[in-house]
């Protein structure tokens, strides 16, 4: 009796000192991993749809167009949704094939002839074709590609209104292609000091434009955070410079957060130019 | 000369008295009783024995005591009374009538003392001190109590020893027929005793009755009669209570006025009423049958009720309020019980009654019905506000149809509405909850909260009797209070587990079934054939089974427990009984499964798979550390840290227990082991499969806890006082004060009346439309399984998915279906969002008919449930959802929730162009192509609905296919093809009204008709097994 009592106590024991040490040997709750971090293309099955921010009609600082290259073996057909800036103005939807190996442009602007500005969202099962912006503007022509999905927080980190000296003008395009209204708060970090928009209605299924020239005034550099309360928006930059020195047109996808690494694919240095890396924190530390 | 005429003028001036002796197989004891009528020193006594149905020979052996006597053949007649009354038939001339019962010994001058006392207090009914016939220094019975009710106790304590301080002549309300002298002219004219009262109540009756014709009912405790009590031992032993409780509301219905009547009848009613209460509660199902059969067997009565009422009218010479001035006032009985008296243990008569008043034998009996009061009354005050405002809409609590009749018709369709509907059969618990509501007037909402809170009782009924073979009371009180002090019941209820509630319910009988099949120290003898096995076992089965039939992952707790009582016997060296165990599990599983026929139709037919016992849980982790495992800490608030001391008392039994109290402990750390060791790799991932919720899992090693309290208490009533002084005797009161302060904290969880639980739902924090407006549509539940308000499916990240039908779900709703059904293309679509292979996610659920998707992450809304009881949907899927250009999220919801409306959205069943479906071969094509433009059609839910149907249209039905389903427009059937790949289409010949309805397979009708056979038969079983002698200890 004695012995199977000491060997059921100790048992007992050593069961639950196993199990404490099994739980303090750390359990992770594993989640699937957020689907990406970056907003433009990469390769594989994903990324069907592409959310181009957009640009302005003729009268506009950026006239957009929207380029397709498929990359494919087999023609690419896809389904272009047009939305523009006006209360009134309604989605146009139509089609677009590239034919194998093939490149279409289409003018946004010929969707949506009454709106001065327009973006678009493109589907496809194709996940060959890569789709880009063109511009072309009073003050330059720019190319920037189209991103491969919305986020809840933005950065642009650099930019310069200035618009009285150097003629320079920053827009912020926040595009919301879906049914609901998106929110956003808007932080500002310029030389000239801090500012920021508070509580930015993006309608759904709009394009909306926000002059930041308007609000950051006489800055060299400003960069903006885009805090997404509500909702969800993919974002892009237009600058312009126009003085009698030099004129550009520059047009950015903002960025979806920071990264701790990153590559820049080309700085020069040469006679005569002049490449400014420009680092944005957009944490709170 | 003048002496002897001296001698026989003072015995002629005597009353004579006839001494009517009935007689029913006497015993040994026979030969000594006649003697002592042979040698009374009264003059004038003669004797009558009435033969009352004995075998051969009695007339013999009173001529061998008394030559003289004469014997009178009462065989046609049964008991005490009606044989007595045949004395009246021989027309006697004595003036005084001593009626006996055969095992009485009189002192040789107990007539005499009698009579004289008869005749100086002019006493109609007269009897002497009864003491015991082995112990005459032991009072037996000096006079009777006997209140309004008919209920009689004595007026001495039990074994009280006769020191002469009953030795005064009294009135009483009643005297034992035992030995009483009655004038004859009094016996004939109240007709003697009640021939219908064969045994117990036949003395207050007629005495009552004497009362009312003016007599007086008195004892002369001078005269000293020996009584051996020997009715029991042949008259058998099962009826006392009945019979008694029959004869007391006789006596009560023919001697009371009607203005009496009037005030006891109700007062009875309600006294009968808590003594069935208690007889419930405390498993003792033969005595609620015992105490209200009293009525109906006085139903069956009631015209010879009201002739006898019209006799006594004749000769009452007192009003029953002067009669009142005798009787006990309030209840003789639980004037009794307070006092300790009832329930005299006196051999045969307090081993064989199992009554409310037998039970109560000695102090710790009482203690223990106080203790149960105690915690019945800790469980209806912690549970008040749940009783009051009702239970929330939470977790299992599901919501029931707004009538009895729509439950009942969900169940006996066998058609499951939610998911993508599939055929199926519910609970039939379900059934059983719609019956009882039609029954009690359609009271849904207090049917509900006894489905909530019914299994409290049932389970703290099972730990009374799971602990009842041990003997021991106290052992009994530990076990009641630790089932109030384990946190688990408390934690199920605060997040909204039903079924963890039903296994800690069952878990007591399973286990004491699974004992008594075990033979196992006092859970019965050694040995024992296969057919003692299913006896055993046969209760345990059928509360098992009926928990299944409300919860049917309650089986759960099946494994765990037998598995744990297996190990436990091998480990502690007495592997004997682990075959039994075997054995009677597999008793336990056939039975159950009988009981759930349907069910298990089902599941055999289709081809089921994990996630119906999974309950939604996937293998992913949880939060849940073996801390909160070990403390039961299933609920959303951390339990108290003072649970830990419960280990003291719990090691107790390990340490110094012996013989079973060692076994029985070792059983139940096994039971705990296994269930928390299931719980630990559920809870960390280490199974690639999940399991049921925590909760559940942890039901029967609550059990096995409050098991290990009553063995502390056993081992230290037993084991303690055979060991030597030395560090046991020191453990003993440090587990009792453990004990003591781990009940403390459990006294905090009553204070807000409802266990924790919020009482807000999600009724008012999800804003839906009305299928009436735009038909019928289904809502997708993502959230973590716990939190989901049915059960789910796996989904990813220990998220689990459900889809309900046109709103909130109802209990109909809660089970997964045995059979799929389309879902796996609902798990095809959302993998789709997640993968980021579609944008267009509201086209695949427009085309599941699905409208709303909401994420759920808490048990009940803000400010309900605490933020920090969250479970946080995963960023994954919040940004697949998000992401979707045709989910509109619903602005304004609750902080709990994210609800998407779906912009694409279709009706469940839609009207569109013919051929609407063209080039569209798969759900998924949808993405492209945008859906057809439709109308909503025939809204609502249940297998028949009705509706216009438009011309020159095609009714698309967005569920699982099934060719039992029929629509017939204007009573011409509609042709069916499949549609979107997936799901069916109904080509009208033309417009009208259209009915869609389903039709039952006869094998799933029949399978239900074949169930509610199954359970009548075996309540009938049950009930019978109760009633059968013996069958109830």
């Amino acid at each position: 009796m004695r012995s199977v009592r000491i060997l059921t106590i100790v048992l007992i024991s050593g069961a639950l000192v196993l199990g404490a040490l099994l739980d303090r040997a750390g359990t992770t709750i594993d989640n699937t991993s957020v689907l990406s971090t970056s907003a433009v293309a990469y390769s594989g099955p994903r990324g069907n749809t592409w959310f181009c921010p957009g640009g302005s009609d003729a009268n506009g600082p950026a006239r957009v167009g929207i380029e397709v290259i498929n990359a494919g073996p087999s023609a690419a057909h896809l389904v272009i949704t047009v939305m523009g800036s006006l209360p009134e103005t309604e989605p146009v939807v139509d089609t677009i094939d590239v034919p194998l190996g093939g490149r279409t442009v289409a003018s946004l602007e010929s969707f949506l002839p009454s709106d001065p500005w327009a973006a678009a969202v493109l589907e496809t099962t194709d996940p060959s074709v890569m789709v880009r912006q063109l511009f072309d503007g009073p003050d330059g022509t720019d190319r920037s590609p189209c991103l491969t999905r919305t986020a809840e927080s933005w950065v642009v980190p650099d930019g310069a209104t200035r618009i009285e000296s150097e003629g320079e003008r920053m827009m912020l395009l926040l595009f919301n292609p879906f049914p609901d209204d998106a929110v956003a708060n808007i932080d500002f970090e310029a030389d000239v000091g801090l500012d920021s928009l508070e509580g930015v209605v993006a309608p759904a299924r709009r394009v909306t434009v926000i002059d930041i020239t308007d609000e950051v005034t006489v800055a060299s550099r400003v960069s903006a955070m885009i805090d997404v309360i509500s909702g969800r928006l993919a974002v892009s930059i237009i600058q312009t410079h126009q003085s009698d020195q030099a004129r550009g047109l520059s047009v950015e996808t903002a960025s979806p957060g920071g990264a701790p690494v990153v590559h820049l694919p080309n700085v020069a240095l040469a006679e005569g130019r002049t490449d400014t890396i420009h680092i944005t924190n957009p944490s709170f530390d | 000369m003048s002496e002897g005429r001296a001698a026989t003028r003072s015995r002629d001036a005597t009353p004579s008295v006839l001494a009517v002796i009935v007689a029913h197989n006497p015993g040994e004891w026979f030969e000594e009783s006649l003697d002592s009528f042979a040698t009374q020193d009264y003059p004038r006594l003669s004797v009558m024995v009435v033969d009352n149905a004995s075998d051969p020979g009695l007339a013999a052996r009173v001529s061998a005591s008394i030559p003289r006597a004469t014997v009178l053949d009462a065989s046609d007649t049964k008991g005490f009374g009606a044989a007595a009354n045949a004395v009246l038939d021989a027309d006697p001339e004595s003036a005084f009538l001593l009626l006996c019962h055969d095992d009485v010994s009189l002192a040789p001058d107990a007539v005499r003392v009698m009579v004289a006392e008869s005749l100086r207090s002019n006493a109609g009914v007269l009897g002497p001190k009864l003491v015991e016939f082995n112990r005459p220094d032991r009072l037996q019975h000096v006079g009777l109590e006997v209140d309004r009710f008919g209920v009689s106790v004595d007026v001495i304590e039990p074994a009280e020893l006769d020191q002469e301080q009953f030795d005064f002549v009294a009135d009483f309300s009643a005297i034992p027929t035992a030995c009483m002298l009655v004038r004859t002219d009094l016996f004939s004219q109240l007709g003697g005793f009640d021939p219908v009262i064969d045994f117990r109540g036949d003395d207050v009756d007629f005495c009552w009755r004497a009362h009312l014709a003016g007599a007086r009912v008195m004892v002369a405790p001078d005269a000293r009669v020996r009584h051996m009590e020997a009715l029991q031992s042949r008259t058998g032993v099962d009826d006392v209570r009945r019979t008694r409780a029959r004869h007391q509301l006789r006596t009560v219905l023919t001697t009371s006025s009607l203005p009496s009547l009037a005030i006891t009848l109700p007062l009875q009613l309600i006294l009968t009423f808590g003594e069935a209460f208690l007889a419930i509660v405390t498993g003792s199902f033969s005595q609620v049958v015992d105490v209200t059969s009293a009525y109906t067997w006085n139903l069956r009565r009631i015209r010879e009720v009201f002739q006898r009422r019209k006799s006594l009218r004749h000769d009452r010479r007192l009003h029953f309020g002067d009669l009142k001035q005798t009787q006990h006032r309030g209840s003789a009985r639980i004037s009794a019980f307070i006092r300790g008296q009832i329930g005299r243990n006196r051999g045969g008569i307090g081993a064989a009654s199992r009554g409310f008043s037998a039970t109560m034998r000695s102090g710790t009996a009482r203690v223990a019905w106080l203790i149960l009061l105690g915690v019945i009354a800790f469980i209806l005050f912690g549970s008040r506000t749940l009783i009051t405002d009702g239970i929330p809409i939470v977790g299992d609590f599901s919501a029931f149809p707004a009538h009895a009749g729509d439950m009942l018709s969900r169940w006996w369709s066998g058609w499951h509405d939610r998911d993508l509907g599939s055929p199926g059969t519910i609970p039939s618990g379900v059934a059983i909850m719609a019956v009882l509501a039609w029954l009690l007037g359609d009271s849904m909402g207090l049917v509900r909260t006894l489905w909530v809170l019914g299994p409290l009782f049932v389970g703290l009924a099972g730990v009374w009797q799971m602990l009842k073979p041990t003997g021991s009371r106290r052992a009994q009180s530990a076990a009641i209070l630790a089932y109030i002090v384990v946190p688990l019941p408390w934690a199920a209820l605060a997040s909204g587990s039903l079924a963890a509630l039903y296994a800690y319910a069952a878990s007591p009988w399973l286990i004491r079934g699974l004992l008594r099949a075990e033979h196992i120290g006092p859970f019965g003898p050694p040995g024992g054939d296969g057919r003692s096995i299913t006896g055993s076992i046969f209760g345990a089965s059928v509360v098992v089974g009926l928990a299944a039939l409300f919860e049917p992952n309650v089986v759960v707790i099946v494994p765990i427990i037998a598995l744990g009582l297996i190990l436990g016997g091998l480990l502690s060296a007495h592997p004997s009984g682990v075959s039994r165990v075997g054995m009677a599990t597999g008793i336990v599983a056939g039975i159950s499964a009988l009981m759930s026929l349907p069910l298990v139709l089902d599941l055999m037919f289709a081809a089921p798979t994990w996630d119906i016992l999974a309950d939604g849980h996937s293998g992913a982790t949880t939060s849940l550390g073996i801390s909160r495992i070990l403390r039961f800490g299933v609920g959303p608030s951390d339990p108290s840290h003072l649970i830990w001391l419960l280990v003291v008392p719990m090691a107790l039994p390990l340490l110094i227990g012996r013989s079973w109290r060692f076994d029985l402990a070792v059983k139940a750390w096994m039971i705990c082991l296994i269930g928390w060791g299931l719980e630990l790799m559920a809870s960390t991932g280490a199974l690639p499969f999940g399991l049921p919720d925590a909760s559940l899992l942890l039901a029967a090693p609550a059990m096995a806890v409050v098991l290990l309290m009553g063995m502390a208490v056993a081992s230290a009533e037993h084991d303690l006082r055979t060991a030597g002084f030395g560090w046991r005797q020191m453990l003993a009161p440090v587990a009792v004060a453990s004990a003591a302060l781990a009940v403390l904290s459990s006294i905090g969880l009553t204070q807000t009346g409802r266990w924790g639980l919020g009482s807000g739902d999600f009724r008012n924090s999800i804003a839906l439309e009305s299928p009436r407006t735009d038909g019928s549509y289904r809502i997708l539940w993502i959230g973590a399984p716990e939190n989901l308000p049915v059960s789910g499916r796996p989904l990813v990240d220990r998220m689990a998915w459900a889809i309900t039908l046109d709103g909130l779900p109802t209990i109909a709703d809660r089970f997964v279906p045995a059979d799929d059904g389309a879902a796996d293309l609902v798990e095809a679509t959302v993998s789709r969002a997640i993968d980021g292979t579609t944008a267009r996610l509201g086209r695949d659920l427009g085309g599941l008919g699905i409208r709303y998707v909401v994420m759920v992450e808490r048990l009940q809304p803000a400010p309900y449930s605490p933020a920090d009881t969250a479970v946080q949907i995963p960023p994954s899927l919040v940004e697949a959802f998000s992401g979707q250009l045709d989910l509109a999220r619903v602005e304004g919801t609750n902080s709990a929730l994210r609800v998407f409306e779906n912009s694409e959205w279709r009706s469940v069943r839609s009207v569109a162009v013919p051929g609407f479906d063209e080039g569209i071969n798969s759900l998924f094509d949808l993405e492209q192509t945008a859906l057809p433009s439709s109308v909503g059609v025939l809204a609502g839910s249940g297998t028949s609905i009705s509706g216009p149907v438009p011309a020159d249209t095609e009714v698309f039905l967005a569920q699982t296919p099934n060719s039992d389903w029929h629509l017939s427009v204007d009573g011409v059937s509609a042709r069916r093809r499949p549609a979107f790949g997936w799901a069916t289409a109904f080509s009208p010949a033309d417009g009208g009204t259209g009915v869609l309805q389903y039709s039952t397979p006869l094998w799933r009708r029949l399978a239900l008709v074949i169930q509610i056979m199954i359970l009548g038969g075996l309540m009938v079983v049950g009930l019978r097994r109760v009633l059968r002698p013996g069958a109830a200890s």
